[in-house]
This record gives C-alpha cells, structure tokens and sequence, in this order.
C-alpha cells in the first residue's frame, strides 16, 4: 500500500509540475531532499559539495519532468538522475567515485546499503548533531505504542497496513500514533530548525 | 476548534510524508500547501525527524536547498520547456548532431583535398548498366589470376554523380544553410569541438 499510495501522490505532484505549479515540485523536493543527499553523499564525500550536485540533480529533473512518463515510480527517476549527477560531477572534478559507493544499481540496494555505512565527514556529523541527539532523548520519552509505531515506519521502513499487522490495530491508528509521535518530537526539535 | 483543525492537518501532513494519504484529501491538502507556508514548514520539520531516526550522514535542518532551487527554477528561463535530463535544448541538441555530423563530413574532405577522391569512387559512366554485376564462379575455369576476372563494375548515372559529387556545390549548401552550425556558436572551423560538444549528455 505504501508503495502505491507514494506513487500515486508523487505522480499528482508531477502532473501539477507539468502544468507549471513550482510549488508542487517544491513538496517533491522536500519529501525526498534527505534521500537524494544520502545517496549523493555516496559518491561526494564534502556535505556542501553534496548539496551542490543534490541543486542541480533536482534542477536536471524538473527540466526533464515534461518527459516524465510516469512508467516507473518518481523517487526511482530521481534516483537515477541523482546518480548520473552525481558521477558526472566527479569525473568533471577527475575524481574517482568513493570506495564504498561501488556500484549499488537500485534504490531498493542502496536503501539496504545505506544502513550499513555512516559518512565519516565532520561536517555532516557535527551538521545535525544536535538535532539527532534531541530525536533520540525525545523518541525513549515516548509511550511505547507511538514509539514503535514511528520506528516500524521510519528506520524499517514498513507501510501502514504493514505496521497495523505488526502492532494488531485499524490502519487509521497507526495514522495517529505516528503523527503523535512526530507531533512529540516537532516540539522539541522546532526551536533547533527555527534557529537554523 | 481552529486547533482541532491545525491537528487534522498536520496528521495529513504526516500521511502525506508516508505516501499514505487518501486520493481525496491529498488533492486538498497539495492546495493547502500551496499558499500555506507554515504547513510546509512543518512537513520539513517532519521529514528531519525521520532522517535523523534513519542517522542520515547530512541533517537538513534549513531550506536552504529548497531556497537554492526555487531561485534557479526562477532563474532558468527554459524552464520545464523543451529540456531533457542532460540540460540541453532538445531541438538544438538535433541540430547540434545534424551540424557535427556534415562538419565531420566537410573537414574530413578537406584533410584529403578534395570531396569524394575519384580513387575511393570510381564511378564511371561509360560501364556497363547494372549496379553490381559479378560473374558466376566456375570451379573447371578458374582464372588463374584474379585479373581474369571480369571486372566488378558500378554505374551511377551521370546526373547523380553531379549533383551529389561536386564539393562546390556541398560548400555551397553548407554556406547557405549555416543556421545548423548556430547552436556550436559558429566553430565550423574544427570537427573535434562538434564531436565533443555533441557526445555530452545524461
């Protein structure tokens, strides 16, 4: 279900793109940003270098989104974009790609690879330090219904009829648990965002 | 009542993230999104929450990416136009191939003096009529050297050798239609530029 739901609410975005809304290609961007700069980071090991070529891969897709089809999903499109950028990028600086991005061919491997392997760049790590530390002192003060639920869905990655499974509730609880839980944390990493 | 309603939201916001919002309130909710800064923000927040459960080497905790890109989305005058994923222009991009593969043509004839060397094609009007016409191979008379053979021959029609042959008349269209040399900025001068400019892409 969530592969399906994500699709069909990527591709109402794109079609509103298609029509000239920038604003809906802004919601693609900040739903998937995160993602785009990990996999980048894969091969730009400097964060700001990162999120140079992570500008100009989304850049590159909403030039090319008219051509857009829609045949396979839209995070699997920019996936692709995100890497030819990337690898364009260091063979311009005549750079070799970093060891460990190797040759990760699918999003799916590179979402399996990704938890294996942390950047060791101070910058990234000192970037969000504070705000990771605060999600992790907030995420063990949760009740552990919205704990969990948060957890299933964003470090394992399940879809909510998955979860509802998993945890034996309605699929409309695991709405709730998991925007209360990320109702919990907005509270207490907003000043640290807002301060950004 | 009025918080009630910022709640129901900001839950939709947070399916929304997941991929799990309703056909019918996602189409409200891309509305909402779209003149509601604040909600915005707070899906952004959302989205951090979730790239620091998963330890994502690099937190985004502004919108400095998302200003960046707005401003070059702004900026980019082709916009979502007639581009494909290299950056280029597409019609341009054909004409670009179009105008390096004649200039290949033009320059390699002038590094060997002259358009179509009589030696690589040596048509000749005076042979026989047929395109291609080879005798059939006798095992009991078998010449004994290749020069027995009766010659392979090839007529082109004279007409055609003219119109086609003639480097004059090949300079003379290029001349006239230079417009296909626009988009390489006028290099005509040097095929490896063409070559090069036209190999890039995603």
């Amino acid at each position: 279900m969530s592969q399906t739901g994500n699709r069909a609410s990527d591709q109402l975005l794109v079609d509103r793109v298609k029509a000239g809304d920038k604003h809906a290609f802004d919601l693609l961007v900040l739903k998937y940003q995160h993602r785009i700069i990990k996999l980048i980071m894969r091969y730009v090991k400097d964060p700001s270098e990162a999120m140079d070529v992570s500008q100009e891969a989304f850049l590159k897709a909403y030039r090319a989104i008219p051509k857009f089809r829609g045949e396979s999903a839209f995070y699997t499109w920019m996936y692709r974009i995100a890497i030819n950028t990337a690898k364009n990028h260091l063979v311009a600086a005549r750079r070799r790609p970093l060891d460990h991005a190797a040759e990760i061919s699918e999003p799916e491997e590179f979402e399996w690879h990704a938890g294996l392997q942390e950047s060791d760049s101070p910058e990234g790590k000192a970037m969000g330090e504070e705000l990771r530390e605060t999600v992790e002192r907030t995420i063990v003060e949760l009740p552990d219904e919205l704990r969990t639920a948060i957890v299933l869905r964003e470090i394992d990655g399940l879809s909510y009829e998955q979860i509802a499974q998993v945890m034996e509730c309605p699929v409309g609880t695991v709405r709730s648990r998991i925007f209360r839980a990320r109702e919990a944390l907005d509270r207490n990493i907003r000043p640290i965002m807002d301060a950004g | 009542m009025e918080k009630d309603v910022t709640r129901n939201i900001e839950e939709q916001l947070s399916a929304f993230l997941d991929g799990e919002l309703p056909e019918e309130e996602l189409q409200l909710l891309v509305r909402r999104l779209e003149r509601d800064q604040e909600y915005r923000a707070t899906l952004a927040r959302y989205a951090a929450i979730g790239s620091a459960l998963r330890r994502d080497p690099v937190q985004v905790t502004g919108d400095d990416l998302r200003q960046r890109l707005m401003m070059a989305m702004r900026d980019d005058s082709s916009g979502s136009q007639n581009s494909d994923v290299s950056g280029t222009p597409v019609s341009s991009r054909k004409r670009g191939l179009l105008a390096a593969a004649l200039a290949v043509l033009v320059v390699a004839g002038l590094y060997t003096g002259n358009f179509f060397n009589d030696e690589q094609l040596s048509f000749d009007a005076q042979q026989p009529t047929e395109l291609a016409r080879i005798a059939p191979v006798d095992a009991s008379s078998s010449p004994a050297n290749l020069s027995d053979l009766p010659a392979r021959s090839a007529r082109v029609p004279a007409d055609f050798q003219r119109a086609v042959l003639q480097p004059e008349r090949m300079t003379s269209y290029l001349v006239s239609h230079g417009e296909f040399s626009r988009s390489f900025q006028g290099a005509i001068v040097d095929s490896r530029i063409f070559v090069q400019q036209a190999s890039y892409g995603e």
